[in-house]
């Protein structure tokens, strides 16, 4: 909590400056303040993930919450950093603006307690590709950023249930939709739009 | 024997009368009537050759004698150089033309003018000819021979059939009353008749002929030369105007008109019913007097109408009072194809159709919001709008442009969009959403769309990322790299971006030649056209628009202002806040819509005409909007100078020489050489943002007048360009310099004159800050020193026609240079100025 309110002060100093920026510069790599929730998924059907070049469609994943700097969470339409696990893109759930909870997802079944949860310089997603992702990470470590201890690992994964088994991607979305009200309840209207039902 | 006496009697007196030249009753007394009772002592008249033909004309030979009524010849006359007819006398060669307007005395010098018209837009006759000119031809006792001028006028008979030149129109067929129609403006001809008896031949008749376009008459008066903008648009609290230039219609000068504002009709109800029935409570009159336009313009209609009516009317100048559309009198608006004229509602204003809305998902990215017309099963061939949001945004935020168009008629679906990988991901939701809602017509809204949409004509309007991932679709269509199942390239028939990204090149987001149009806020805080931002600088994808082109770009206007609930990123001074942004979107949506969807060519003007003289009525007065406006590439039109071609700026991209007084001109790719605003000598084209060192290449020139100077520069017109006779405007767009101690020091609105020459040197000017002027830049600070953001290209059209007014010589056949005129003589102090696309258009 601290931890947030610390991020929110800098985000009030900072903000009158960046929003005069067009893209954060020299941009230095930053750890996601806290990880509250985690769910692993599993899919019966492949769904594509385009927040990384190249990137195979996935069949099982993560779903992550976390307490991230508001600036650095706040959707920009030109470049704007991006949330790494490890040395892939995490796809971005909801808005995160201003409360600071980011929602992602992760491809896969990533070791978190060997790699970190970060922001990396700016970019979109989709053009990524494992060179430049691998580059982000090293800058990452270079810094000093570290991965969640296991207790926090713990605690996120006891914080939610069991593995998701789901169908296909719309039955991903509905989750989402359920991660969303469980962990960014402010964001209820976007967890409702996705529930939208079928004509 | 004494019969045989009295027969000899009767035979010798007889006789004796004969060989009497002397009239009846002026000889001498006959002794024989003396005695009858009740009558003179006066000699019986001598019979004559009147004596059957009392009151009659016949022919003795060459001679023509008259008979009064008591049977008498009361004059015998020979006819000399004609011929006698019995009944009529001594006849005449005479052949007349007569026409209404035009006295005998000025049937050869003024003659009468044709309002040129369109075949095109009234294809019968019946109609067409109540907006003729129409003239009696006849002769006596005889035809006429019909002489017609070569080319340019038609001329028909009174069943609308053609007369063709060296036509006879027998006696039989006059007096004949003829109709003529102004096909193509030219040198005067003449219509000559020529008696076509035998010994007339040398009788003739002829009346000058000249064809005018008939600029209006509606329109609104200007405070200075031209005087008057002939304009079809007008809102609904505005003034309709009528003005003739004299100089046109001299024929016209010194008669009276009546100004009938009458509800459109297409030309057969015309034809059905001719009554004038005015609509504007009060007929003004108006007599056409000589002299300039300014003194022949009459404040015909003051609309006042509720902001809810559009509707559309004719303008009638009823020259012969009559109180009906007829020959002679001149019209606009007698068309199949546009009206007059059109009294615009308050475009951003909800329009007559309730509108339902639904919230449904066909999947993973395939959330949907729908709104339609509630009444959509009375409607048919509804084009599709589909709304692509930015990142970070949802597809539920565009309630007020959704509820907007459905309510004026149009199917709107905004979607689930993936902005947040990129370009090509959000690129490939609007390709999917839509062939979705295409795809699923029978199941959606229960149906209710299926067969009343157009899926030949859908609207894509993206925001932010969304805005070039629309741009990005299209490209990918285009280049068949994506192929839908429900649609293709072809019925993408208008894109709209909204402040969007520039990520990829402009190659790869690129609209083609699809109708484009870009709506930016100055005050964006995010893609905010900063120079030191390359994916901010939104203009550049309108730079590479090869279709119609359309710019609206409003002062105070932040980046999330356009949708409901993104985070308020506005900035810079007097930011307008989001429900000022969402009037100027919604009027400029619709206008842009009952453009190109709805083929309204007068909802064309809002995006056409300059702010200042035409916009929405519901934006609040000081609120400022720049547009440009640009005709596609492939459309027949005169570039005059492109400024891309080559960048020597003493040519121009004809070819053609330009010259200049002015301290400098530079040319360049129209991208700011560094990264801020600030002005500095090293960086001419600073505030520039149309254009980048990559893919770009739009490009412009720039230069600058000082208070108290006087300046110009001249474009060469190379002869190949110099007929514009069958164009509408010239047309360029030009901005004010940024941060520039003129600009700066100006802090106003900018102005100047446009001179054009012809060939014999004759010239023609007109300062077009009669219209409006280029925006002054918004005030914003940031990016270097000063404030003034990026530059703010606006389109200057100035009518072709209005270099006429006023008897103005110039020969639009034959322009031999295009001059702009700087100083405060000319319009504006001072300035700095950025321009391109020198163009004359239709």
């Amino acid at each position: 909590m601290i931890r947030l309110a610390l991020c929110l002060l800098a985000w009030l100093a900072l903000a009158p400056s960046l929003a005069a920026q067009d893209q954060v510069s020299d941009f230095e790599p930053t750890a996601a303040a806290d990880l509250l929730a985690l769910r692993a998924f599993s899919l019966q059907q492949d769904r594509p993930y385009p927040w990384m070049k190249d990137h195979a469609p996935l069949r099982s994943g993560l779903l992550l919450a976390l307490d991230v700097d508001p600036l650095l969470a706040r959707p920009r339409q030109v470049a704007q950093p991006v949330l790494y696990v490890g040395a892939v893109p995490a796809e971005i759930l909801n808005v995160g603006y201003p409360s600071g909870r980011l929602l992602a997802l992760v491809p896969g079944a990533p070791d978190l307690a060997a790699e970190p949860i970060y922001f990396g310089a700016p970019d979109l997603p989709e053009r990524i590709d494992g060179e430049q992702a691998a580059g982000q990470l090293a800058a990452a470590l270079g810094a000093g950023l570290l991965p969640f201890g296991e207790d926090t690992l713990a605690q996120a994964r006891a914080a939610t249930g069991a593995e998701l088994a789901l169908e296909g991607p719309r039955e991903l979305e509905l989750a989402i939709a359920d991660f969303i009200d469980a962990w960014a309840p402010d964001e209820a209207e976007r967890a409702e739009s996705l529930r939208a039902p079928a004509p | 024997m004494q019969r045989l006496a009295l027969f000899l009697t009767l035979l010798v007196a007889a006789l004796a009368g004969c060989d009497d030249d002397t009239p009846k009753g002026q000889g001498p007394d006959d002794p024989g009537d003396a005695d009858r009772p009740g009558e003179t002592d006066e000699p019986e008249p001598e019979p004559d050759e009147c004596d059957d033909r009392a009151g009659q004309v016949f022919c003795d030979g060459a001679d023509a004698v008259t008979c009064d009524e008591a049977g008498d010849v009361a004059s015998r006359e020979t006819c000399l150089g004609g011929e006698c007819q019995d009944g009529i006398g001594c006849v005449a060669c005479t052949a007349d033309i007569a026409d209404v307007y035009v006295t005998e005395e000025d049937e050869d010098s003024i003659g009468a003018v044709l309002a040129l018209s369109n075949p095109d837009e009234v294809p019968d006759f019946a109609s067409a000819s109540l907006a003729m000119r129409s003239l009696t031809v006849q002769a006596e006792a005889g035809g006429v021979l019909l002489q017609l001028p070569e080319a340019g006028i038609a001329v028909y008979d009174q069943e609308g059939q053609l007369i063709f030149d060296g036509q006879e129109l027998g006696a039989e067929r006059l007096p004949a009353t003829l109709y003529l129609d102004g096909l193509a403006a030219g040198a005067d001809a003449s219509l000559v008749a020529t008696h076509s008896r035998e010994g007339c031949e040398d009788v003739q008749d002829s009346l000058r002929l000249r064809v005018a376009a008939l600029p209006g008459p509606a329109g609104q008066p200007l405070d200075r030369f031209p005087h008057f903008s002939f304009v079809d648009a007008f809102n609904h609290d505005g003034t309709v105007w009528a003005a003739l230039d004299a100089t046109r219609f001299p024929d016209r000068v010194g008669h009276q008109a009546q100004v009938h504002v009458v509800e459109h009709k297409e030309p057969a109800a015309w034809t059905a019913d001719a009554t004038l029935q005015d609509v504007t409570g009060q007929v003004e009159s108006f007599t056409l007097l000589e002299g300039s336009l300014a003194g022949n313009q009459v404040a015909a209609w003051t609309v006042d109408a509720t902001p809810d009516q559009t509707a559309s009317y004719d303008l009638v100048l009823d020259f012969d009072g009559d109180g009906s559309l007829s020959p002679g009198d001149l019209i606009d608006g007698l068309s199949d194809l546009a009206p007059g004229l059109r009294v615009f509602a308050d475009l951003t204003q909800s329009g007559p159709h309730g509108v339902e809305m639904e919230s449904y998902s066909g999947g993973s990215w395939l959330g949907q919001q729908l709104y339609h017309p509630s009444d959509i099963a009375d409607l048919s061939d509804v084009p599709i709008v589909v709304i692509s949001h930015g990142n970070g945004h949802n597809y539920t935020w565009y309630a007020y442009l959704g509820m907007h168009l459905a309510s004026h008629g149009y199917v709107v679906m905004s979607h689930q969009n993936n902005t947040g990988p990129g370009i090509e991901t959000a690129s490939t939701t609007t390709l999917t959403n839509t062939d979705y809602l295409l795809g699923n017509l029978d199941s959606i809204a229960g149906g209710a769309l299926q067969g009343h949409v157009d899926i030949g004509r859908i609207v894509w309007i993206g925001h932010s990322r969304g805005g070039e991932g629309v741009v990005r679709a299209y490209d990918r269509l285009r280049d068949g790299v994506y192929t839908p199942f429900n649609y293709s390239a072809d019925d993408i028939a208008l894109i709209s971006s909204i402040a969007p990204t520039v990520f990829n090149s402009v190659l790869d987001s690129n609209p083609h030649d699809v109708t484009f149009h870009l709506l930016g806020g100055a005050a964006d805080g995010d893609v905010n056209g900063s120079v030191d931002c390359s994916q901010c600088q939104f203009l550049r994808i309108a730079a590479a628009a090869t279709g119609d082109l359309q710019v609206t770009y409003v002062q105070g206007a932040g980046h999330n202002d356009f949708n409901c609930c993104g985070w308020n990123d506005a900035t810079g001074p007097d930011t307008i806040g989001r429900d000022e942004a969402q009037t100027v979107a919604k009027g400029y949506y619709l206008a842009l819509l009952q453009h190109y969807m709805g083929g309204d060519a007068q909802a064309g003007e809002y995006l056409q005409r300059m702010y200042d003289d035409l916009h929405p009525t519901g934006i609040a007065d000081s609120t400022v909007v720049a547009g440009v406006f640009r005709r596609a590439a492939v459309e027949d039109k005169l570039v005059l100078d492109d400024h891309q071609s080559q960048l020597d700026p003493a040519l121009s991209s004809a070819g053609a020489v330009v010259a200049w007084d002015l301290d400098e001109v530079a040319m360049d790719i129209l991208d700011d050489a560094n990264t801020n605003f600030t002005w500095s000598e090293m960086d001419p084209m600073n505030g520039m943002t149309w254009a980048e060192e990559r893919d770009d290449v739009d490009a412009g020139r720039v230069f600058e007048w000082a208070q108290g100077q006087e300046a110009w520069i001249e474009w060469e017109v190379p002869l190949e360009l110099a007929d514009w006779s069958d164009y509408a405007f010239l047309s360029f767009r030009a901005c004010q310099g940024t941060r520039h101690p003129n600009t700066l020091a100006l802090d106003a609105p900018l102005d100047f004159t446009v001179t054009i020459v012809d060939g014999a040197g004759v010239e023609s000017s007109i300062g077009f800050g009669a219209w409006g002027g280029l925006t002054s830049p918004y005030k914003r600070t940031g990016g270097g020193q000063g404030a003034g953001w990026a530059n703010e290209f606006e389109t200057v059209r100035i009518p072709l026609q209005g270099f006429e007014t006023d008897g103005s010589t110039i020969d639009l056949s034959d322009i031999a240079a295009v001059r702009f005129e700087l100083g405060e003589v000319f319009g504006s102090a001072q300035g700095r100025v950025g321009i391109d696309d020198l163009e004359v258009t239709r």
